[in-house]
């Protein structure tokens, strides 16, 4: 009898087959959590009471399409706005939510950074329009749908 | 009536068998070129960023911005469709399957070191992964028993890359449902009717994505009815939670696995139509490794065959 058959036959023994490979690669999966390849999918596994998203207008207010100015969804910016504000909560103990000041500087940094991978003729014409991140907080009061927003970055028109 | 289903369904369960599929060659090698084309078309989405910010993956360990240049991503996009074609055509996975893993892994490591973390290519990696190992393993055991090297995947090597191609798959929806109820701790289904507000931010979202004149923005009135109705929401997302949670049957012979692979995809379509999110990327696995067209066709085809 060779190893082979020993291990071949504990397996068996132990119905180690696709059911368990499953279960045991799923569990490791929830271990190793959020690091490329691998995940936890943990999408929309909280469901809390409350979401947030942004999008921007120009100095009027006019609403301008997330895609046109930086060629990435609100969804990607708002991922980065939120972990970004976590990282600058000044307190620890204090839910990030609380921290108003980390959110505004985690919104300007999220304006900074996609405007500067911009090419140049687009981030002038971006920065002429005086852009403005408007944070959006989605709860439920009382049976109803609440929309709250805040203007988190706000630039001056840039003339040309 | 119920009792006597239950009791069929509890023998049903107990008596399945998670043991390999005996794929035939032909089928494999749909499998691996559709997959083949899959990997492909995902890397010629997008350039890569070219800066990784706050580092994921690969990306804690290397600089890979490198690789965000658009001629040296042409490159490594060409050279992974070399490798591939090779696997396509029975070469070694264990070997073959290196360089794609590679370049598909930096890829979304980079993709994933912006700050946001996105779920696009996370399955099709797991896959890559799970098809280079397993089919590396497989040839290297066999290559100590019979002190033999084979270029060529037999055929059951061929079986064992598969399988663990659709564990692996298998593996991230369980997980996601383990996900869901951890974080909720199992009452999961109870807050379903939370999912009005991020119906609201998908379908606002998206709205603000690409607005172009000036529209006025309105959430989706199903919003508003989960709201009013809060008996809705568990009937309509809950069925979700049970495919994802029990997909490991899937595992458990052809059958299974077309019924599980088409309700993963029905569960995504609903998705795409109540929160605007698409899922090209799993949709296709879930064709290619599991509800498998062409052997169903075969089977279908032969059956109306012998009724002439």
């Amino acid at each position: 009898m060779s190893v082979g058959d020993v291990i071949r036959g504990f397996c068996r023994r132990l119905k180690i087959g696709g059911f368990l490979g499953v279960i045991v690669v799923a569990i490791a999966l929830q271990f190793i959590g959020e690091q490329f390849p691998f995940s936890n999918f943990p999408m929309y596994a909280g469901l809390s009471s409350r979401s947030e998203f942004i999008y921007f207008t120009d100095f009027t207010g006019k609403k301008v399409g997330t895609w046109w100015w930086f060629d990435e969804g609100g969804a990607a910016m708002m991922k980065v706005l939120r972990s970004v504000w976590k990282k600058e909560n000044s307190n620890e103990n204090r839910p990030y939510r609380e921290d108003k000041v980390a959110q505004k500087t985690a919104a300007n940094y999220v304006y900074d950074t996609y405007l500067a991978i911009q090419p140049k003729e687009k981030r002038r014409r971006i920065e002429a329009a005086g852009p403005r991140l408007i944070y959006v907080e989605v709860t439920v009061k009382d049976g109803e749908l609440v929309l709250k927003e805040t203007v988190l970055v706000e630039r001056e028109p840039v003339r040309p | 009536m119920i009792k006597s289903a239950f009791l069929w369904l509890w023998c049903r369960l107990t008596s399945l068998s998670d043991e390999r599929i005996t794929f035939a060659r032909w089928e494999m090698f749909l499998m691996r070129a559709a997959f083949a084309g899959l990997v492909l078309w995902s890397m010629g989405k997008n350039l890569p960023p070219d800066s990784q910010p706050l580092p994921n993956g690969l990306c804690v360990f290397l600089d890979l911005t490198w690789l965000a240049q658009p001629e040296t991503w042409a490159q490594a996009q060409w050279i992974t469709a070399g490798f591939l074609a090779c696997f396509v055509f029975g070469l070694s996975g264990g070997i073959t399957l290196l360089v794609p893993v590679f370049f598909y892994v930096a890829m979304g490591s980079l993709i994933n070191s912006q700050g946001a973390i996105k779920h696009h290519s996370q399955l099709i990696a797991m896959t890559l992964i799970a098809l280079w190992l397993s089919t590396m393993v497989a040839c290297l055991w066999k290559a100590i028993r019979s002190r033999r090297f084979a270029i060529f995947d037999d055929v059951m090597t061929q079986r064992i890359g598969i399988q663990w191609a659709m564990i692996a798959i298998a593996a991230a929806y369980v997980t996601s449902a383990f996900s869901k109820l951890l974080a909720t701790e199992g009452t999961w289904i109870f807050r379903t009717p939370n999912l009005a507000v991020e119906l609201v931010k998908s379908h606002l979202t998206v709205f603000h994505d690409t607005i172009t004149t000036s529209q006025i923005a309105e959430y989706p009135p199903l919003a508003a009815f989960l709201v009013d109705h809060v008996w809705l929401a568990p009937i309509l997302f809950g069925p979700g939670l049970f495919i994802e949670l029990f997909f490991f049957l899937a595992l458990a012979g052809r059958g299974w696995a077309a019924v599980f692979g088409m309700g993963a995809i029905l569960m995504h379509v609903i998705i795409t139509l109540v929160m605007k999110l698409v899922f090209p990327e799993h949709e296709a696995l879930m064709l290619i490794f599991f509800v498998n067209i062409p052997f169903w066709t075969v089977v279908f085809i032969r059956g109306a065959w012998r009724k002439i």
